[in-house]
């Protein structure tokens, strides 16, 4: 495993806001693959990102209450999105994008307040629950006339589904230019396209995907197809002196109030297992039932730190022994 | 005159009565079809009152069993799709793991509170080439 693994060849940079590893069978494909990749990240960023002024997203947001024209690249961005919508009953709103300003995520998480020290915001009712969540029927998409109208007031955020699917988009581009296997990660959402190392491709499963490969989590090896990662414990900040996180609740309209902390799902791809794991996590206890009973692999980890696996999800191995 | 002057007021009266009973009905029924147009195009949701801790919960298992009957029903785009092979076990322990102090020191929350895992796994594994999938 260790050889097989070591002949990879890999690199890693910043985009999307967050960072990017690409992994590849063919050590020296990486250049061609790595330049496929940033132009297809690039290309979503300008389309997708609520962050940039020049967003096609941001023009769709400032023309609520009209139709906007929209490139095809959106299009399917926000296709995808509504999917994720109906697939998880609403859990997974792209019209949320409101709520979370109104909750201080108003820019790059990165230029945000942390939080004052607080591990995990205290359990009981939502500390905020007066926001704007329109629903995600009231987006009306004209793919003959390439147009999309949301309602006024209404601001989407495509941040549940788009990163996930630039990764799913991303290694399958770098895997045809290189003609091998390839992974690309974009903050933790995993994908994988083309031929995968012999014993696959090996992931450190956390709450952090900053952290490094020694951190607390199990490894696994997947053979192909996706693995996400949605985790209340990141990607918090302070505001109105209560801590934030990213996930929101479209039922309440305020950040998720969970009893999860870290949730992992594999899947097809990359864009499935995140729409499971952000569904996941807003559907509390519900989720290990939800999960299995979509035949989809998990791991859930609740706030005090308890592992609980899902369907064919692999038993942690003891320290030292070597899988059958 | 005047038996036929009574007998056109009750004539009037009665047709004034079958108008009004034809009124209300359709009145009843428009009603009805209004708020079913209604319901199709305006079904956003709005939020103005303070939630409490049960009514949360309660209205959480309330949406999931909708959501779960909606994902199976209702729901007409390609269903979640699992991978063709689960994720394997991999082993962890490696020889650069055990020159690793640090993180056995920094052996997280998860690693010291969880209890239907093995603890000291968490702490010594490491593999040098795993990418990390984690939140962000």
């Amino acid at each position: 495993m260790q050889a097989q693994q070591k002949a990879l060849s890999g690199t890693e940079w910043e985009a999307l806001g967050t960072s990017v590893v690409l992994r590849l069978t063919d050590p020296a494909a990486l250049e061609v693959a790595r330049h496929e990749v940033e132009s297809e990240l690039a290309a979503i960023d300008l389309a997708c990102s609520r962050f940039r002024a020049d967003s096609e997203l941001s023009r769709v947001n400032a023309g609520a209450g009209r139709s906007v024209q929209v490139g095809e690249l959106l299009m399917e961005a926000l296709e995808l999105a509504l999917r994720a919508a109906e697939l998880t009953g609403g859990d997974v709103d792209p019209t949320v994008g409101r709520a979370l300003q109104l909750a201080g995520y108003d820019r790059d998480w990165r230029l945000l307040p942390p939080p004052d020290g607080e591990p995990e915001p205290a359990p009981g009712p939502p500390r905020i629950t007066a926001r704007i969540s329109a629903g995600w029927r009231t987006i009306a998409l004209d793919r003959a006339n390439s147009a999309v109208r949301v309602p006024p007031g209404v601001t989407l955020d495509l941040g549940a589904t788009a990163k996930a699917w630039a990764a799913d988009r991303a290694a399958a581009a770098a895997a045809a230019a290189s003609g091998c296997g390839a992974l690309v990660g974009i903050g933790g959402d995993i994908a994988t396209s083309g031929q995968a190392p012999a014993d696959g491709w090996v992931i450190r499963v956390t709450d952090d995907h900053r952290s490094e490969s020694s951190a607390p989590g199990q490894t696994v090896s997947i053979g192909s197809g996706g693995l996400a990662t949605s985790s209340t414990a990141v990607r918090r900040w302070s505001h109105g002196g209560h801590t934030m996180n990213h996930i929101i609740d479209p039922g309440t309209g305020a950040p998720v109030n969970t009893p999860w902390r870290t949730i992992s799902v594999a899947a097809a791809d990359c864009t499935d297992a995140n729409i499971a794991t952000t569904a996941a996590i807003v559907r509390a206890q519900q989720a290990p039932r939800w999960l299995a009973g979509l035949g989809l692999p998990a791991r859930l980890v609740s706030r005090e730190g308890h592992v609980r696996t899902v369907g064919d999800w692999p038993a942690e191995l003891p320290s030292g022994a070597v899988p059958a | 005159m005047k038996f036929h002057s009574t007998h056109t007021r009750d004539a009037g009266l009665r047709k004034l009565a079958l108008m009004n009973r034809w009124l209300i009905g359709a009145s009843v029924i428009l009603t009805g079809l209004f708020t079913e147009a209604a319901a199709h195009a305006f079904p956003g949701r709005s939020k103005t009152s303070t939630t409490s801790s049960a009514q949360a919960k309660a209205k959480a298992s309330s949406k999931s069993s909708q959501g779960q009957s909606s994902d199976s029903s209702v729901s007409s785009s390609p269903p979640l799709k699992a991978a063709a092979q689960a994720p394997a076990a991999t082993a962890e322990a490696t020889s650069e793991s055990k020159a690793a102090p640090e993180a056995t020191k920094e052996a997280s929350k998860e690693s010291a509170t969880t209890s239907e895992s093995a603890p000291a796994q968490e702490a010594t594994s490491e593999s040098s080439s795993a990418v990390v999938s984690g939140g962000s």
